[in-house]
């Protein structure tokens, strides 16, 4: 029957038709997961004009003519899409896992198991690389980094920049998929967000403490230089006051939350 | 404390608290935490602890067992900036990895390998075992399209399998060879393994891919060798289609016609490089470019089918580059505590014959090939391997073109190892992708059964890379020669 054999080829064809993996799941999407697949399908179109780059590159130096900037534009071009793949992977709840128990979790213990995992794992170091690259980013801005080679591609510092930017949509696409896995096990209130991301919250409450203290010190006190101003005891206090400022917090969320829930049902 | 001191006649504070980071990884790898995020966690985890329990009690702690402070602080943390950016955003390299990524996925989608399929079949009908020959030398000429091994499983058994069982193979040899031409694609250049490879042991990714090519080819070959073999022995398992067409010239015409593109395709990746051409990285772009255009030929590119392929050339290089930020992250913390030396003394102790070294630690690979996929396993064991490598100073013939022989070979070794690991039950990867595809008649009793004959041949391919090192350093000695 070699005819049906054949046909059997042809069905085969059609099932293993590729998807778009921003599209899966898009009924539980909120607005973080959307922009975060929006900015990746605007991304994703680098890599066809990379490749054209490659090509044109390949081609051009077959004519004697190298063209620094090609090669410099190919690797900002990887690294970009790169970075900004990373945070669509979060959103597309791709990245790669040991299944063997897994899968027979039911679906609030697999939500539970994504909630630590991305609330006290994923997103405090989110917000360290995020922190770390303003910094990197900023030093590259300050100094006017440009290419190694001369005729390559100058302003390296606008590349550094936007890695922190990528980084920042990174947490959005952590926090949108925290709050959609929540939801699947709890109500979901603002209380129990800080709890489910209780790293990241401290951490982030003594970031805007010690940033805001920095810049108050800076203002206030004009006889003191940049580099010291971390060593003032307002600053290397940051962590307590950090500490405070999230079980601060997490008290007042926490009275509002109970208030709100007796109002609606005491109506 | 009392314990501490215990345990301090056994192993150091160091050594003690490196396993507790193993540990904890494990643990939350079991429960089903992506590893991407297992590996931060574990990072900031013994991040905090060193920073602000351990480093503050150094010294009481001293009193009970030994301990190197780990002198882990924020401000040191800055320095993985520009690690961060050298090693992953400033990397020409590595830009052929979304490439090849890109060149699969359209490679799949250009329905090549069904042609391919249609017209092997009227050409091997008459062949006893010609079904299983051409699922195989499929697996073999698309090795390209894969990488990620679950792809290529997939791609294979949902074609391979319903046409074997319609021709009454029996299921044990029908899963066994989809399996196993399946995970070839991992060996078989151009493959984002080596890509990683080469970027993490800092060999060239133009040796590793010319050194892989042998290798990839004598394990096809082996595994023919034994399909023809057994269908002699074993006719019942590959029966003979009932009608069988004569072979004319048109049948033949026909497979030509759909092998020359792909193999075109190769050639133009494998050749640019061979021939010096073009780098790795121009080829990466130059076979993307190709495989867009055979999709584009065969009428099956449109502009929904490119922008999938974008979409999810993005998402699978997301995965993969999430692993590469967080190994980087782990491996940090991990020199902090002394982790990397501690290993590097462990994997050196095993023995003085450098050869059971090698021998102990692709051991090691094996088993964790039961649990991670090769992504993880070349991220965070490949750089803590390399010292080992160098310093046993292997006698591996270079031809004076190849630099660092020794760790090309070890490479292509650990790739044939993964490779065996993904097809050993009962836990290997590439069964369960197998398993996904197949219909329910298909037990994993079968693919178990059909896989273990596979699996020596595997070996018995490990075991001629291992004895025969030239297998792998000859082909890029000859490529750089001039």
């Amino acid at each position: 029957m070699p005819d049906r054999t054949l046909d059997v080829v042809e069905v085969a064809a059609k099932s293993i038709a590729i998807n778009d993996p921003g599209e899966r799941n898009k009924e539980e999407h909120l607005w973080g997961d959307r922009l975060v697949i929006g900015v990746g399908n605007v991304v994703a179109w680098i890599f066809p004009l990379l490749m054209v780059a490659i090509v044109t590159q390949v081609i051009i130096r077959k004519f004697g003519h190298n063209q620094a900037w090609l090669d410099d534009a190919q690797w900002w071009m990887y690294g970009f899409a790169m970075l900004a793949a990373f945070g669509y992977a979060i959103t597309t709840e791709s990245h790669v896992r040991v299944d063997i128990l897994h899968q027979n979790f039911s679906r609030k213990k697999k939500a539970r198991v994504e909630v630590f995992g991305v609330g006290w794992l994923l997103m405090p170091f989110m917000l360290i690389m995020t922190d770390v690259m303003i910094h990197y980013g900023w030093a590259s801005w300050v100094a006017g980094e440009g290419s190694d080679s001369a005729n390559g591609l100058h302003m390296l510092y606008l590349l550094k920049l936007s890695l922190p930017v990528l980084f920042f949509i990174g947490i959005i696409a952590s926090y949108s998929v925290l709050y959609r896995h929540l939801a699947r096990f709890t109500e979901v209130r603002f209380w129990k967000l800080l709890l489910a991301a209780l790293p990241f919250a401290v951490f982030a409450c003594e970031r805007v403490f010690y940033y805001a203290s920095w810049w108050f010190v800076r203002l206030t006190n004009t006889e003191i230089a940049d580099r010291r101003i971390s060593r003032e005891p307002l600053l290397e206090a940051s962590t307590y006051y950090g500490i405070g400022l999230f079980v601060l917090m997490l008290i007042v969320s926490y009275i509002l939350a109970r208030k709100k829930d007796n109002t609606v049902g005491a109506a | 404390m009392e314990i501490l001191s215990l345990i301090g006649n056994v192993l150091n504070m160091n050594q003690l608290l490196v396993l507790l980071l193993f540990l904890t990884f494990i643990f939350m790898l079991f429960r089903g935490i992506p590893v991407a995020f297992a590996l931060v966690g574990v990072g900031l985890l013994f991040g905090v602890l060193g920073e602000f329990v351990l480093d503050p009690n150094a010294k009481a702690i001293s009193q009970y067992i030994d301990f190197d402070k780990t002198r882990i602080t924020y401000k040191k943390l800055f320095a993985i900036s520009g690690r961060f950016f050298g090693g992953v955003i400033k990397n020409p390299v590595l830009v052929a990895l979304p490439m090849f990524i890109f060149m699969g996925l359209m490679l799949d989608q250009s329905g090549v390998a069904q042609k391919m399929m249609k017209a092997m079949q009227a050409l091997f009908g008459s062949l006893r075992g010609g079904l299983a020959l051409s699922v195989m030398l499929i697996g073999i000429i698309l090795a390209a399209s894969t990488g990620v091994i679950g792809a290529s499983v997939v791609l294979l058994g949902v074609m391979g399998i319903p046409t074997m069982m319609n021709q009454n193979y029996s299921k044990e040899i029908a899963t066994g060879t989809i399996a196993a031409s399946g995970t070839l694609g991992i060996l078989i250049p151009p493959s984002i393994m080596l890509v990683i490879m080469s970027d993490q042991l800092a060999i060239s990714l133009g040796d590793l891919f010319m050194g892989a090519l042998f290798p990839g080819l004598i394990l096809g070959g082996l595994y023919i060798l034994f399909i023809i073999i057994y269908g002699v022995l074993n006719p019942k398992a590959m029966p003979l289609p009932e009608n069988r067409e004569p072979v004319s010239m048109k049948v033949i015409a026909d497979v030509a016609l759909s092998v020359v593109p792909p193999l075109l395709l190769i050639l133009l990746v494998l050749g640019s490089i061979f021939f010096g051409l073009a780098t790795p990285t121009e080829a990466s772009g130059l076979g993307a470019m190709g495989a867009t255009f055979l999709a584009f030929a065969s009428r099956n590119l449109n502009l929904k089918v490119f922008k999938d392929v974008m979409r999810q050339t993005l998402n699978t290089s997301g995965y993969i580059v999430g692993i590469f930020i967080a190994a980087s992250f782990f491996a940090f913390i991990l020199r902090r505590y002394g982790g990397d030396e501690i290993i590097e003394n462990l994997v050196t102790g095993a023995s003085d014959n450098p050869y059971i070294v090698v021998g102990f630690i692709l051991f090691i690979i094996f088993c964790l090939g039961f649990l991670l996929d090769w992504i993880e396993i070349t991220l965070i064991i490949m750089p803590l391997m390399l010292p080992v490598v160098l310093a046993l100073d292997l006698p591996v013939e270079g031809y004076g073109v190849v630099d660092n022989p020794s760790v090309v070979w070890f490479a292509i070794l650990v790739a044939v190892t993964l490779q065996t690991s993904f097809l050993t039950p009962p836990v290997g990867f590439a069964l369960f992708y197998l398993k996904g595809v197949c219909p329910p008649e298909i037990t994993l009793g079968h693919i178990y059964r059909g896989i273990i004959p596979f699996v020596l041949v595997q070996l018995l391919g490990l075991g001629i890379v291992f004895y025969f090192p030239e297998l792998s350093t000859w082909l890029p000695a000859i490529a750089y020669g001039n």
